[in-house]
């Protein structure tokens, strides 16, 4: 999609603002034009007879149209910058929204500071486009047409003299302005590497200090310093001389107004009729200074545009991205959960299977694994690092594409079951905590936020803080459930955040419980107290367990070990000890691991 | 109200940053004071143009005299001339000035960073501080280029205008200037508007940039908790909050400029009223009022971008401010005065009762005492959390002890200069760091007394010379930043290179954890001994191989020093070392059995 078939819709949508603002516009400059005239009839008036009131009367004038001008000012701004600032914030909403239909693959190919780039640098300078752009484009091609007309009425021949310098000050603009672009480019360009040095300085820096770098660092840095101010220079040059050597093109373009302006009073003076008065003359003066602006404005507004295009690119290419995580046109919700006895019990899992791979090129993380989970029973996943167990569980609420095998939920294959459905089901304590900078209740009340203010014993959220083990450590914080988390609020520990992202799947009451490592950072005790509660609201659930410690995994239903991305070993806790594998080495290296903590 | 009581300290601050910010141009005086002079004459030119046109005018127009009109075209002519060429000067002059005051600037802000101890870069992420060397330097550099030169410029031209209309016309001088109350009161009301205005925008800005980057960072989380909706309708009311905001200070802007088109049309209204009076009473000549009219253009005029030079003077004075504060920090590592030097062989390092935390309130060491002797290896074994890297970290004064001593060489390493401490040693860490540039400047890293020869014979000493002569252009080829181009193992043996080319006296060695595939394992073991071999060396040990090689194991659990001894001498007393090592053996088993992997969990 072009450009201005993008914004096309967003203009469309504030037509109106933009078209009054575009009569203001007109308006306003129809009344600029007038008041050199009302100078030229004072000034004029002065070779018959002086009169006061015919003065005054003038001095009026001059003050009442600029008083109609300003009110159409007031108006072309409003309309128009207000209506840049609505777009602005259409298309930013419009951003956020497609961000989140986009998997984790995509946040992985464009990072963070990327698309905050996009969201900030490049809306603010389609903004301008937007904004200023068309409002001085507007403005300027008003400006000259009507001040080229005055100018022409007053004197033909004036106007081409003093205006023989326009086209030399178009062509100076312009070749100033590709000048400084590709300049800036250079400067841009050393800028990205002083930063990279800077911060390869500062990740290295243990390095660093141990081998004595410092002095040689400094050298290094000051190199590149030296050379992003030599870049400089040559803009700074440029730079410099851009706004003198306009003023000196409009220099040539007024002596030549009063050179031959000059002569043309003379002629007038001489014999009235062939040249021109000095009240027209004055008129004209006035004139060429206001066509001075639109001059300098099209240079700059040509900027704006190029730089709001190019911006706009960027935007739509994060905006037009399609997602590839999204609902099969056939597919349908899941049916509401089997229950016995008035109880729930949880969803059976099955995968067939399944291989997968990042892409196409990448070596595959998962081979062939197949696991019926039955509802209501849990299943843990064990294996080192690397071994599959996050991709495994990330492909069950399909954060990414299954394309080899098949993950079914209570016997429908995931790719045919309404994503909102089936997110529905799951409680996901993930293995990175991700906790919002908002109160500790609002973030664990996040399923359901109208819980999280007010939280008294006994409730929902403290029931489900009180089952992760973090209760008591709420109620000590300063403001308890309302504390605020974050930069402007308190810091948790590792082991407080796994507990409040565990209270956060608990209070979704979900059919289907995952912890990815989620008590990685709880200690032992803790561990234990956690685990009981969960046990007494396992029941009505299925539960997937992933952790590197055999306490917490256990008494699972079924115990998997994973490596490699095929499943390896898999049976009770019993069982697979009695076997002897990689299960049993582990139990064995932690046994040993927990005596020597206990010492 | 924060953000109220904010402005108020930050206001009165201002003029001391400010001062300071001078501080730093005073080197450069010489381009201060042209920048001044030719400002100066810069002025005179602009205000003695209209001047001329009022002599033609008057003098020649009237009279129908052309050559004396002609005359007058040129001078005008050679005064806008010249008036470009100084301003083009000036500007050169007084952007040069913020060029040089940057660079040197950075270059303090850059020694100022490397100075700092270690602890620094615990509390401050790396993103933040790179921002005081680059965007806030560039923030400052606004404000010289296009704040204070143009201000300068606007202030000796506004005297100009007046001293020129004084001349010319005293009366109509006042007359005009009876709009300049009205201009004062209007600018006034407007700046403090558009103050608060900003100080508004730049909140809810804020708002939407950090809910915007947590959102992305947590968008997993959201999508897995079904929050889209809910997300994005928060979003949309900070978003909303922002635009009206704006819409608000649109509003200001969108009165400022008219009333100052009508303050401006009422002073001409005012100069055509009084002056065409007093013409037709025969009392000024109209070649004054002419020049007037242009007089007041050219003082309305740089009102227009006065919004402007506003922002960037805030923005600057945020980013000084920022600056001094990072300038202004102690390092928590100082070098006594008059600090003697440490010079080589290292015939001893001893840990006398050593306690030390990162914070003083939570002791990771706990009265660690040891010794070293010349060409000893010193293994390091213990739990995650014993305190193991902490004592390379105090033995590097990277950090300064709490209290006990460390001596080398019989001194207290606080009693001596850090430079000739660590010219002495040299750690090898864990994950090791590679630079971008070429295999050669990473093994010397600037070193001009390592010579090619030096550094070929350390590759070739600890294995990395065959992968590295494999490379595309062996030790020419350039490594992109943090050495991703090359696997874990051949990073490892780079910095073995590299620590093996600076020969230290004394070396230290966090041995790696990761998996590496057993061929390079062996050259990495093979390497560890070339190393070690006759070198005083502490190690903190992960395989068994390393450990059993050492000359002495210490043990340390919990930041306390519980076993030492030799391999058997330990495993023979059946402590915490025999337990640490059956854990180990469990630990190599299980690592053994698996395959060559470097991709991690996504």
């Amino acid at each position: 999609m072009s450009v201005s078939s993008a914004l096309g819709p967003y203009l469309k949508a504030y037509r109106r603002p933009y078209l009054v603002g575009a009569a203001c516009s007109a308006l306003s400059v129809g009344f600029l034009v007038i008041h050199p005239r009302l100078v030229q009839m004072a000034v004029d008036s002065l070779e018959t007879s002086p009169d006061s009131r015919f003065l005054l009367r003038c001095a009026a004038g001059i003050v009442l149209v600029t008083l109609v001008r300003a009110f159409f000012l007031f108006l072309t701004r409003h309309y128009i910058i207000v209506s840049s600032r609505r777009i602005e914030n259409d298309i930013r909403n419009d951003f956020y929204r497609s961000l989140q239909t986009f998997s984790p693959g995509f946040y992985h190919r464009n990072p963070t500071g990327d698309l905050m780039a996009v969201a900030t640098n490049d809306l603010n300078a389609v903004r301008a486009l937007l904004g200023p752009g068309i409002m001085y484009s507007i403005n300027t091609f008003f400006r000259s047409i009507l001040i080229i007309v005055n100018l022409v009425l007053i004197s033909p021949r004036l106007t081409l003299v003093a205006l023989a310098v326009l086209p030399v000050m178009a062509v100076a603009v312009y070749r100033f302005g590709k000048a400084i672009h590709w300049r800036f480019l250079l400067i841009q360009e050393q800028f990205g590497t002083v930063t990279t040095r800077a911060q390869e300085n500062l990740a290295g820096a243990r390095v660093i200090r141990s081998y004595r770098r410092e002095e040689h660092e400094r050298e290094l840095f000051a190199e590149v310093n030296r050379e992003y101010v030599r870049r400089n220079r040559g803009h700074v040059i440029v730079q410099s001389a851009f706004r003198p050597a306009l003023s000196a093109i409009v220099g040539v373009g007024t002596m030549l107004m009063i050179l031959v302006g000059g002569g043309l009073i003379i002629k007038e003076n001489a014999a009235p009729g062939t040249g021109i008065t000095l009240g027209e003359f004055t008129a004209f003066a006035i004139y060429l200074t206001m066509l001075v602006w639109p001059a300098v404005a099209i240079g700059w507004v040509t900027g704006l545009f190029q730089r709001g295009a190019a911006s706009m690119k960027r935007i739509m290419r994060v905006m037009e991205t399609e997602p590839i995580i999204r609902d099969d046109p056939a597919a349908r919700p899941l049916d509401p959960p089997k229950q016995t006895m008035g109880e729930k019990k949880g969803r059976g899992i099955e995968i067939r299977d399944l291989s997968f791979r990042y892409a196409p090129d990448a070596p595959l993380v998962l081979r062939n694994v197949s696991i019926i989970v039955e509802p209501g029973t849990s299943l843990a996943l064990i294996g080192p690092t690397g071994s599959g167990k996050t991709t495994l569980i990330s492909l069950l609420a399909r954060l990414y594409p299954v394309e080899r095998g098949r993950i079914l939920i209570d016997n429908r294959d995931i790719n045919d079951i309404t994503i909102e459905s089936m997110r529905a089901l799951y409680g996901f304590v993930t293995q990175e905590t991700f906790l919002f900078s908002d109160t500790i209740g609002n973030n664990i009340a996040f399923s359901d936020p109208e819980k999280g203010a007010g939280v008294t014993r006994g409730d929902r959220i403290s029931r489900a803080a009180g089952i992760a083990a973090i209760d008591s450590e709420i109620e000590e914080l300063p403001d308890g459930f309302d504390t605020m988390l974050g930069e402007k609020g308190i810091n948790l520990s590792g082991g407080q955040k796994q507990r409040t992202a565990i209270a956060r799947a608990i209070v979704k009451d979900p059919e289907i419980l995952v912890f990815d490592d989620a008590l990685s950072s709880v200690d032992t005790r803790t561990e234990a107290k956690i685990l009981r509660g969960l046990r007494e609201i396992e029941a009505n659930r299925t539960t997937i367990l992933i952790s590197h410690r055999i306490s917490t995994i256990r008494h699972a239903d079924q115990i998997l070990v994973l490596r490699n991305g095929a499943v390896t070993e898999r049976g009770t806790h019993q069982e697979l000890v009695r076997q002897g594998g990689l299960y049993a080495a582990l139990n064995e290296q932690q046994r040993l691991k927990s005596e020597i903590e206990e010492l | 109200m924060a953000m109220e009581r904010d402005r108020v300290t930050e206001r009165a601050s201002d003029t001391r940053l400010f001062w300071r910010l001078v501080t730093f141009g005073l080197p450069y005086f010489h381009l201060i004071l042209a920048g001044l002079i030719l400002i100066m004459l810069a002025s005179a030119a602009a205000v003695a143009a209209p001047f001329v046109i009022q002599v033609a005018i008057d003098d020649y127009i009237s009279k129908g005299d052309y050559d004396g009109l002609r005359l007058m075209a040129f001078i005008f002519l050679g005064i806008v001339l010249a008036d470009s060429l100084l301003k083009f000067l000036q500007t050169f002059c007084t952007q040069m000035l913020g060029q040089k005051v940057m660079f040197d600037l950075r270059n303090t802000i850059f020694a100022k960073i490397q100075s700092l101890s270690l602890s620094f870069f615990d509390k401050n992420p790396v993103g933040r501080t790179i921002t005081r060397v680059t965007s806030d330097v560039e923030n400052l550099n606004q404000l010289f280029t296009e704040g204070i030169v143009t201000l300068m410029g606007d202030v000796f031209l506004l005297v100009g205008i007046v001293v020129a209309m004084f001349i010319q016309d005293v009366t109509l001088t006042l007359w005009s200037f009876t709009v300049l109350p009205f201009l004062i009161a209007a600018t006034f009301v407007f700046r403090s508007k558009v103050r608060k205005g900003f100080d508004d925008i730049r909140f809810h800005l804020a708002r939407i940039n950090s809910n915007l980057q947590e959102n992305i960072t947590g968008m997993k989380t959201v999508q897995l908790f079904l929050r889209e909706k809910l997300s994005f309708d928060h979003f949309s009311s900070i978003n909303r909050d922002h635009t009206k905001s704006h819409e608000r200070t649109i509003f200001y802007f969108a009165l400022f400029f008219p009333v100052i088109e009508i303050l401006s049309a009422a002073a001409l209204a005012v100069v055509i009223l009084k002056g065409c009076e007093a013409i037709g009473a025969g009392g000024l000549q109209f070649g004054v009022v002419f020049v007037f009219i242009r007089y007041l253009e050219m003082f309305f005029r740089p009102l227009s971008d006065l919004a402007d030079k506003f922002n960037i003077l805030q923005s600057a004075m945020a980013s000084s401010e920022r600056i001094f504060k990072l300038l202004d920090r102690p390092s928590d590592v100082v070098d006594r005065p008059d600090a003697p030097c440490l010079s080589p062989p290292v015939t001893s390092v001893v840990f006398d009762n050593v306690t030390f935390g990162y914070d003083p309130e939570v002791p990771v060491l706990k009265g660690v005492s040891f010794e070293l002797a010349q060409g000893e290896t010193v293994a390091l074994v213990g739990h995650t959390g014993s305190g193991k890297t902490t004592v390379i970290n105090v033995l590097q004064r990277f950090y300064e002890i709490q209290s006990g001593r460390i001596l080398v060489n019989g001194t207290d390493i606080r009693d001596v200069t850090q430079r000739s401490l660590r010219s002495l040693m040299v750690s090898v860490q864990q994950d090791p760091f590679i630079f971008s540039g070429t295999v050669a400047e990473n093994i010397r890293l600037g070193e001009e007394t390592i010579s090619d020869e030096g550094m070929k014979e350390a590759a070739r000493l600890v294995n990395a010379k065959t992968f590295i002569e494999q490379l595309p252009e062996e030790y020419d080829t350039t490594l992109v930043e943090r050495g991703e181009n090359l696997s874990t193992g051949q990073k490892q043996l780079l910095s073995f290179a590299r620590a093996m080319a600076f020969d230290p006296e004394l070396l230290i060695l966090d041995e790696a954890t990761s998996n590496i595939d057993t061929a390079t394992e062996a050259l990495i073991q093979k390497a560890i001994a070339e190393l070690t071999r006759a070198r005083t060396s502490i190690i903190i040990a992960h395989r068994l191989s390393t450990i059993r090689n050492a000359d002495k194991i210490i043990v340390l659990h919990k930041g306390e020093m519980v076993e030492d001894g030799t391999h058997e001498e330990l495993l023979a007393h059946q402590g915490l070392y025999w337990r640490l090592y059956r854990m180990q053996y469990r630990e190599e088993q299980i690592r053994g059995g698996e395959p060559e992997s470097e991709s991690g969990d996504r």
